[in-house]
């Protein structure tokens, strides 16, 4: 079980989000989540609390993005838990920001460039 | 309807007796879809029975090995495939909602490979949704159901290759195939007891797969020994021009493990998990002495380099998969995913900076020669699988399993084999496993220690009792 979403701490892929209260069915709340609207919101401010003014800014414009986009399609529960969960992960994206790396450094994934002397083979959906 | 003792063999026993004709490919399979039919709902095993293709193939496969046409060790094995792969004629769900009527003209490379291999196709195993790529939370988010584990129904397989764990576990097929982009192989195995197999990235053709992460994915099988993933890679290894991602030839064909020269040096990880259950140190601790006990194995201490390497993974995982599934995210069906998680994940991911995806994978460049440093000191590094056992079919996966994962990271973002194999039990008669990381390419050296060690043990041997 692959552990997704800016690589949080939990083994879980994608279990980034330490816990929250969001909306699986009407009738599974509290048993579904971990914390209740206000237990989010510190979660969310002692988050906060350790970044540094930038990494609170970013985390807050993202958050704020987020809403832009989406927020029409989100109840409150589910806009605690990613305030929370992107405020727990910005630390995570400073950290990897501080590795040190040289100018020279390349990405693993190079771009190569194409050539191929064969007539074009025609894909189907899905192929690549 | 044939015994547990055959339906519960290794494939390498079943061919034996396939090619020898003391075994019938359509009795296997006949005895095989009971089993599937009466168990598999229980464990919710499986997303579809392919009961139609699997008869079709196991008559051809008799009547070819009846008239002196054996193809090699998987014809007439059946097994099941991850409801990511595409099979034309039957639904292919990703183990998602939105998705439960999608259907494919065309079937996966893999599928297409273990079909000239002779093999049979039972079903498609029961997967998390999307497997695993919004984030999820409970191991009910699948299409299917949460997948229960076959040596304690009231928990869970792990996922997301949760119903072809099941169902080797099971023994509902003599195989199954699963994917990993992050633990999802080397999981269930291990909370399963299985064998469980992930290759070098680029060396099984993803073509026809459920994209998650372009340079994470794997494909790999799900067995009963390490003999048997041998086999299973053998015959879906290889170059394709359908996945970019795909080796060269002449380093994506796996030809089986070769004969062994020296000794193996066996590399012990000293820093993997920061605190290991007692339930599961005890066993793997003496599978550890097993192995330095060995005249073939030379055993050290090996050290993890320090680094953001989890978290450069998780970005990648996070932006490959939100371009993946850009359309559901925007259109706000992700809402219809049934984990809590999976309906905001997406929403999360999309905002990840492409500058810091970039630098993410630099980071990747410089772990990827830090770990093949290691790699000339050792051939294979050991750790155990997971430090608990297999949580509760209800635990909030957030709390039960937080702990971190280094080597799973650097593993899969480095793209490096690994296999997971039993090594005993825990405290409630779960199993525990011991995993084997090895160097790009040497998939047969992690398939070697694996084999040294189920040589001198029957841990792989044991089964779950299930009415």
């Amino acid at each position: 079980m692959p552990k997704f979403l800016l690589g949080r701490r939990q083994f879980t892929l994608g279990a980034a989000a330490a816990a929250t209260a969001a909306l699986i069915h009407p009738g599974e709340t509290l048993a579904q989540t971990a914390g209740t609207l206000a237990e989010l919101d510190q979660k969310t401010r002692n988050a906060m609390a350790k970044l540094t003014p930038q990494g609170r800014a970013e985390a807050e414009a993202k958050i704020a993005n987020i809403f832009r986009k989406y927020g029409d399609r989100l109840s409150e529960e589910q806009k605690a838990d990613i305030r929370r969960i992107m405020a727990e992960t910005q630390e995570g994206l400073d950290k990897m920001r501080a590795f040190p790396l040289e100018n020279s450094d390349q990405p693993a994934d190079a771009f190569r460039a194409y050539r191929h002397e064969a007539a074009p083979e025609k894909t189907r959906g899905g192929k690549r | 309807m044939l015994s547990e003792e055959i339906l519960f063999l290794s494939v390498t026993e079943l061919s034996k007796r396939i090619r020898g004709k003391q075994l019938s490919p359509v009795e296997l399979t006949e005895s095989y879809l009971a089993r599937s039919r009466d168990l598999g709902p229980k464990l919710n095993a499986y997303a579809t029975l392919t009961r139609d293709l699997a008869m079709k193939q196991a008559h051809a496969a008799e009547a070819e090995i009846k008239a002196g046409k054996y193809r090699g060790p998987l014809h007439g094995i059946p097994y099941a495939a991850k409801d990511l792969l595409a099979v034309k004629g039957y639904p292919t769900t990703w183990g998602a909602r939105p998705y439960v009527d999608q259907h494919f003209d065309y079937d996966a490379t893999v599928i297409r490979k273990l079909e000239s291999a002779g093999a049979v196709l039972l079903g498609k195993a029961a997967m998390i949704e999307l497997a695993g790529g919004m984030g999820y939370r409970y191991a009910s988010a699948s299409a299917t159901g949460a997948a229960r584990n076959p040596w304690n129904t009231d928990c869970w397989t792990c996922g997301s290759s949760s119903g072809s764990a099941a169902i080797t576990g099971a023994g509902l097929a003599a195989f199954a195939i699963g994917t990993e982009t992050w633990g999802s192989i080397i999981c269930p195995s291990g909370f399963c007891g299985l064998s469980g197999l992930r290759p070098t990235y680029g060396r099984v053709s993803r073509a026809g797969a459920m994209a998650l992460s372009y340079t994470m994915d794997k494909i790999g099988p799900i067995t009963r020994s390490a003999d048997d993933c041998d086999l299973v890679l053998q015959a879906i290894s290889g170059h394709d021009d359908g996945d970019l991602g795909s080796l060269p030839d002449a380093s994506a064909k796996y030809n089986g493990v070769g004969e062994v020269k020296g000794k193996l040096r066996i590399g012990w990880l000293e820093n993997q998990w920061k605190e290991v259950s007692p339930e599961v140190e005890k066993p793997t601790q003496a599978a550890r002495q097993v192995l330095a006990k060995n005249s073939s194995v030379v055993m050290s201490k090996v050290s993890l380099p320090e680094g953001p390497w989890e978290i450069a993974a998780g970005v990648i995982i996070s932006v490959e998969g939100a371009a993946a599934f850009s359309k559901l995210i925007q259109s706000g069906r992700v809402s219809e995913l049934n984990d809590p998680l999976g309906q905001v994940g997406g929403y999360m991911n999309e905002e990840l900076s492409a500058s810091d995806f970039i630098l993410a994978q630099r980071i990747r460049t410089v772990v990827q020669a830090r770990m093949d440093e290691i790699f000339h000191k050792v051939d294979v590094l050991a750790t155990p699988s997971l430090p608990v056992t297999a949580t509760k079919v209800d635990a909030n996966l957030d709390l039960a399993l937080t702990f971190a994962d280094p080597i799973g990271g650097i593993g899969n973002f480095c793209g490096l084999p690994a296999i997971s194999v039993p090594c005993g039990f825990g405290d409630h008669g779960l199993p525990v496993s011991l995993q084997f990381i090895g160097r790009a390419l040497d998939d047969d050296k992690v398939i070697q220690a694996a084999r040294i060690f189920q040589a001198q043990t029957d841990w792989h041997k044991k089964r779950p009792k299930l009415q």
